[in-house]
């Protein structure tokens, strides 16, 4: 490694590293994939303890069968199996009716319908198909195209030939909250909606309107990795090897070497040199912009928006549990489906709940009395998560980041189990791996103070300006220094957005033929005029 | 996989008969804030500088009844166990300032009992292993003062959770079946089921590279030999890359091979 030169140097082999080193190498570039932990994957981590497969960062694999990557290496045929439980989402209460998201929007329809009241049966169908067509004809090509500046964004969706890219620029800066205000929703509906958004530690009162639908419409046909998360990133591994690219793991990038405004490749911890032409990095714009180059190398801007880089103000704790059954929910008896959801709520009732309960996080307040935890029984629909018979239990709940979370993270997952116990009686764990933040800050070294997005998505950090204006496009003023994590747009979680974009532009420069098509989504989306050009 | 059916029943048999219920460990993994700091340091500071060591087992005759204990499938009452301390040779297995650790303790893999009565064979382990991880910890904390202090975090695996994880480490048996005069060497995995003694089995094709000579560990023997065997049967083990030779290799070229290989006498 030490001698050799490469075309491309690629800092982190997370998903977006893994897919700019898969695309780059079937390109026919001389590719290299630098990764400090010992193993690829990032935050596609499957951990097996005693045959129960825990996956304590990724688990909802929101975009699955669409990201491009899926199709051009044939993901499949390299052992990802997607699975897409038929309940998406139950919502569990001490004194409620069960409320169910079935991937079908027609079965939610009908359930709400049914269950609830028409109205909001109704109001849900003509929801979901409103989302549904912002997503597929606006945000899901967006996702895999670069940004542009808001008001040339604005002005293209507005002069589209689809009239839905005018009706999106009506939505696109509202608050998630108001979205939801124009559909005539009453409770539990309403809060079961709004929060397959602010589970995610998102905002329901940022201007973050353009991603709201995409969320709501993505989490109700969320899929889960057969085998676990870590099946996806070693396909894509796999990918980058049978393409001839090179992965190198415990290598801790320190500097990237650059001359006269130029990138010349990397330099390891144990003092390796690197050479490449170009140098793709995929972690967080503070290592990015702060410690891969001396202040004096980089505009002052760019140093600037690095050191001002807003980090999550909420993050997951978690607890997974070996069992020897499936929980069994209270409530249930009429309603078997909501002991089948790929993600179970717990206590959600109304949407000001909610809402306090977002305003005590953002406050930095550790919930006490009312975690409201999601969880997931994985093994209900991919049976090899957990030994024959036996299951896998994950917990989830948002909590801010400050707090004493090594002294306290034994007694706070005692409190999350019997919360859960509450909820589900049943519920008696041989074993319990807890998943605190510092656990995620301390293996994924980007997710700074537990950031699993590797940053906050305001709108100052979102969109063309994640991580900032210059950058955003996946090129910065340092020629042949790139950046394509989730720090840069369209942002985090298993989208697999920027290191597909990252790779185009790369190709691009190295003015190579690519060979691979544009998503179908995308294609679509130029002809309908909602991406120029 | 092959079928009691493809088998002669002699040899069915003694495949049946093969045990996996030799000594076993209780292990448990443990993140911690520091080192360890052992109180016979107080004599020799050298032992916060070894890695690996023992404690318990204060004279033979407690060792002895240790081991009978184990022999008959009880948990003895007290605790012996080794210790190690990873990060003191390598400290890159932790975060900065921390460290890890390692104890295990020789136990029956199906304990029938334990201080406080009869136990339920594997089944047992479930019920028990936080309290004997505790029991351990407690006496280990004798030995280093303030051990306790320093967990983090710990994982135990216990006989069962071995074959939870690996379903072919059957009873948690992590080398491929007991280690028995019935069931070593030449007479791995069991008599007759191999043939010449390395990976090649009474069946033509069917190769083995688990529960043959020497045993599992890692020292990546077994797998070893498997693979010099396949190479062999498809012609294909003569290689520039392969450097060391086969044992018939050896046997044929005894003569050509330099008695003195420029070591001075």
């Amino acid at each position: 490694m030490k001698n050799k030169e490469y075309d491309v140097a690629i800092i982190g082999a997370g998903p977006n590293g893994l897919t700019c080193g898969a695309y780059l190498a079937k390109a026919g570039l001389k590719v290299i994939v630098l990764e400090a932990r010992h193993e690829t994957g990032g935050g596609l981590d499957t951990l097996e303890f005693a045959g129960f497969k825990y996956n304590p960062h990724a688990i909802y694999h929101m975009m699955a069968e669409i990201m491009p990557v899926y199709h051009d290496f044939n993901l499949k045929s390299r052992g990802v199996k997607y699975i897409y439980p038929e309940v998406q989402a139950a919502y569990i209460t001490k004194n409620q009716k069960p409320l169910i998201f079935y991937h079908d929007p027609k079965k939610t329809t009908d359930f709400i319908s049914s269950e609830f009241s028409t109205k909001d049966g109704e109001e849900y169908a003509r929801m979901y198909a409103d989302f549904a067509e912002y997503s597929e004809k606006v945000l899901i090509p967006l996702t895999y195209a670069p940004p542009m500046p808001p008001i040339e964004q604005i002005q293209v969706l507005d002069r589209a030939k689809d009239d839905v890219g005018r009706r999106f620029n009506e939505i696109a800066e509202l608050p998630p909250v108001e979205i939801l205000n124009m559909y005539n929703f009453s409770e539990p509906i309403k809060a079961g909606i709004l929060n397959l958004f602010t589970m995610w530690g998102l905002s329901p009162y940022e201007a973050l309107g353009y991603i709201f639908p995409l969320y709501v419409y993505r989490m109700t046909n969320t899929a889960l990795c057969s085998g676990g998360s870590h099946r996806l990133s070693s396909a894509i591994h796999k990918a980058i090897i049978q393409n001839g690219g090179a992965i190198s793991d415990e290598s801790t990038v320190v500097k990237v070497l650059n001359r006269n405004g130029r990138v010349e490749g990397v330099l390891l911890d144990d003092g390796t040199e690197i050479k490449a032409k170009a140098v793709a990095s995929t972690v967080d714009p503070q290592q990015n912009f702060l410690k891969f180059f001396e202040s004096n190398e980089l505009p002052d801007n760019l140093v600037d928006s690095a050191k001002k880089w807003e980090w999550e103000k909420t993050t997951f704790f978690g607890a997974h549990l070996a069992l020897r059954k499936a929980p069994k929910y209270i409530g249930t008896e009429s309603f078997d489906d909501a002991n089948r959801a790929m993600i179970t709520f717990l206590g959600i009732k109304d949407t000001d709940t909610l809402l306090d309960h977002h305003q005590s996080l953002e406050n930095g307040q550790v919930p006490k009395e009312h975690l409201f935890g999601h969880t997931t029984c994985a093994s209900l629909f991919d049976p090899i998560q957990a030994p024959d018979g036996m299951h896998t239990g994950r917990w989830e709940c948002l909590v801010p980041y400050d707090n004493d979370w090594e002294n306290n993270k034994w007694d706070y997952a005692r409190l999350c189990v019997e919360q859960w116990k509450e909820y589900a009686p049943n519920l008696d764990p041989i074993n319990t791996l807890v998943y605190p933040p510092t656990y995620i800050e301390k293996k994924l070294i980007n997710m700074v103070k537990g950031s699993f997005k590797h940053g906050a998505y305001v709108p100052l950090q979102m969109g063309y300006f994640r991580p900032n204006e210059t950058c955003s496009q996946g090129f910065t003023p340092i020629e042949g220094f790139y950046v394509c994590g989730a720090s840069v747009y369209p942002g985090g979680m298993v989208i697999g957005g920027p290191g597909y974009i990252g790779a185009n532009l790369i190709a691009d420069d190295f003015g190579i033929e690519k060979p691979w098509e544009e998503p179908e989504s995308v294609k679509k989306a130029r002809e309908s005029g909602i991406i120029q050009g | 996989m092959i079928g009691e059916d493809n088998i002669g029943s002699d040899m069915a048999k003694r495949i049946n008969n093969f045990v996996y219920d030799e000594q076993n460990l209780f292990c448990m993994n443990f993140a911690l804030d520091g080192p360890p700091q052992f109180a016979s340091a107080d004599f020799d500071d050298g032992i916060q500088r070894c890695f690996m060591g023992y404690f318990g087992g204060h004279n033979s005759k407690e060792f002895e009844r240790f081991n009978h204990d184990l022999i008959n499938g009880h948990i003895h009452e007290t605790h012996m166990a080794n210790w190690f301390i990873p990060t003191l040779a390598d400290p890159t297995q932790a975060p900065e300032g921390c460290h890890t650790a390692v104890i295990w303790q020789d136990i029956p893999p199906a304990p029938k009992s334990w201080a406080k009565g009869p136990l339920n064979g594997m089944d047992s382990w479930d019920d028990i292993k936080y309290e004997m991880a505790d029991n351990i910890t407690n006496e280990f904390e004798k030995y280093a003062p303030g051990f306790k202090k320093l967990i983090k975090d710990r994982i135990i695996y216990t006989p069962l959770d071995i074959e939870r994880n690996n379903p072919a480490a059957v009873m948690g048996n992590w080398v491929g079946g007991s280690v028995i005069p019935e069931q070593f060497f030449m007479n791995r995995p069991v008599k007759g089921v191999l043939k010449g003694g390395g990976s090649r089995t009474f069946l033509k094709n069917l190769y083995l590279s688990n529960s043959i000579h020497p045993f599992g560990a890692s020292w990546l023997s077994s797998g070893y030999i498997a693979a010099c065997e396949v190479a062999e049967d498809f012609g294909l083990r003569d290689q520039d890359w392969w450097k060391s030779q086969s044992f018939d290799w050896y046997h044929d070229n005894i003569d050509k091979i330099p008695q003195n290989l420029g070591v001075r006498v």
